[in-house]
């Protein structure tokens, strides 16, 4: 309520200072539209503000496009908020860089970025909730892409790396979780390596990431060994044995980075006596037995 | 991994004719909670021809328990020579998890090479525990004879 009335003083005292610049008829009609915004009845505003961003003579002012970008976001916020595709959004956006473009003033380039800000933390939000409500990665991304794309209008400098690692992490969290429950969705385990791969780039040493990916090799690993049969052939254990090597000492890489950051993590001590015993370390599986057990870590 | 090998170590030896009959023992000595544990599983769910297999477990290898098959563990590795001739040419099939124990008598030793398990075998030691052995057995193992 404060904001709306400091946006709408603002939206005021651009339009006063732009009488000079249209003429009274459309001044009269954006003035309307203001104080319909100032109602909170913005359906009322929509025609009115639609015909004076039309007219020739308010068509290139920024205050008319800004105050179109602030009606429609009282409509949308009620309605649109939480939804990915919303042409109420697409309005809004496309009001507010058209006010960009016509070279706004301060007041109303800081009411174009709030606005922006405010839109791009939405989809922020979106991405979030299709991620870990929807298990949807492909919207998910393309609302975290557009809440990139509407920070960047709103800040050229905004530095993405901490946001990326936060959202990333939760991609890979997400859909390393579903793989280790399911080792045979191996979209889920190109999506979370991906991610991490992602977080990577950013901060390699990330704790959650290289958990969860250690996670992943150690889990396939262990489903291996729990897959081969009592009566398998000497043969095929010895090619499946190569496997369950490999997955371990790719486990192993990720989950000593966790460890050396913090040598009490549980689920890092964990980690590594499975990957010790599946590597056939025995001296190395008695340690973090040991430090297991000196941790109160259930093993088995 | 160890219980999967002892239990495809059956298919490649033959038992004398009075270790046919009533349950296939694997007699475990030391101490070893998963093995146990997964052996029991195996138990349950497998057999050695028409025998059910027993699993018993001792802390110290005691002379008295007659099995098809003995797996040592670490812990009691001074036992092997021991467990060797008390089984000699009574068809026991003697395992030890210390690598090398095939020069102290056991017909099987396990190994780790490149952090994979492998295993030594010796023919002669089985031949002398009184066990007739199969040769594709010779090519799936390191021959220590």
């Amino acid at each position: 309520m404060k904001e709306l009335r400091t946006i709408t003083r603002n939206l005021f005292l651009c339009l006063f200072s732009a009488c000079g610049l249209c003429g009274f008829a459309q001044i009269d009609k954006l003035n309307r539209a203001t104080q319909l915004l100032q109602a909170r009845t913005p359906d009322l505003a929509v025609p009115v503000i639609d015909s004076v961003v039309l007219h020739p003579e308010t068509k290139n002012d920024f205050v008319s496009w800004t105050t179109r970008g602030y009606i429609y976001y009282e409509i949308y916020k009620k309605t649109d908020k939480f939804r990915l595709n919303s042409s109420l959004r697409d309005t809004i956006i496309s009001s507010i860089k058209k006010s960009n473009s016509l070279k706004p003033d301060e007041v109303s380039l800081a009411n174009n970025k709030r606005l922006l800000s405010g839109l791009a933390n939405q989809y922020y939000n979106i991405a979030k909730v299709l991620l870990q409500d929807s298990l949807n990665d492909t919207r998910s991304a393309k609302a975290y892409n557009k809440c990139k794309e509407l920070s960047l209008i709103a800040k050229p400098d905004t530095n993405f790396a901490m946001r990326d690692v936060e959202y990333y992490v939760a991609v890979g969290s997400v859909f390393s979780n579903i793989f280790n429950n399911d080792n045979k969705n191996t979209k889920a385990h190109d999506i979370a390596k991906l991610a991490h791969l992602k977080v990577f780039d950013i901060d390699p040493d990330n704790a959650p990431a290289n958990m969860n990916m250690g996670l992943m090799y150690l889990n396939q690993g262990i489903n291996l060994v729990k897959s081969l049969d009592y009566g398998a052939d000497l043969s095929q254990i010895d090619a499946i044995q190569e496997n369950i090597v490999k997955l371990a000492k790719q486990s192993e890489q990720f989950i000593l980075k966790v460890y050396k950051k913090d040598n009490k993590n549980p689920k890092a001590v964990q980690a590594l006596y499975y990957i010790y015993r599946m590597l056939n370390d025995a001296a190395k599986q008695a340690e973090y037995q040991k430090k297991a057990k000196d941790l109160n870590i259930k093993l088995d | 991994m160890k219980a999967i090998f002892l239990y495809n170590f059956t298919r490649y030896f033959e038992w004398p004719e009075n270790k046919k009959t009533g349950n296939f023992v694997v007699y475990i000595v030391g101490k070893n909670d998963n093995l146990i544990t997964e052996l029991k599983n195996l138990a349950s769910k497998k057999k050695v021809a028409a025998q059910d297999i027993e699993v018993k477990n001792t802390s110290a290898f005691d002379p008295a328990i007659s099995s098809q098959i003995i797996y040592l563990l670490s812990d009691v590795s001074s036992a092997i020579k021991d467990a060797v001739a008390k089984n000699k040419n009574k068809g026991t099939l003697v395992v030890a998890e210390n690598s090398g124990s095939c020069k102290l008598g056991s017909s099987i030793s396990f190994l780790i090479i490149e952090s994979k398990l492998k295993f030594e075998y010796s023919k002669n030691n089985a031949v002398k525990a009184g066990l007739k052995t199969n040769d594709d057995f010779k090519a799936l193992a390191i021959n220590v004879d």
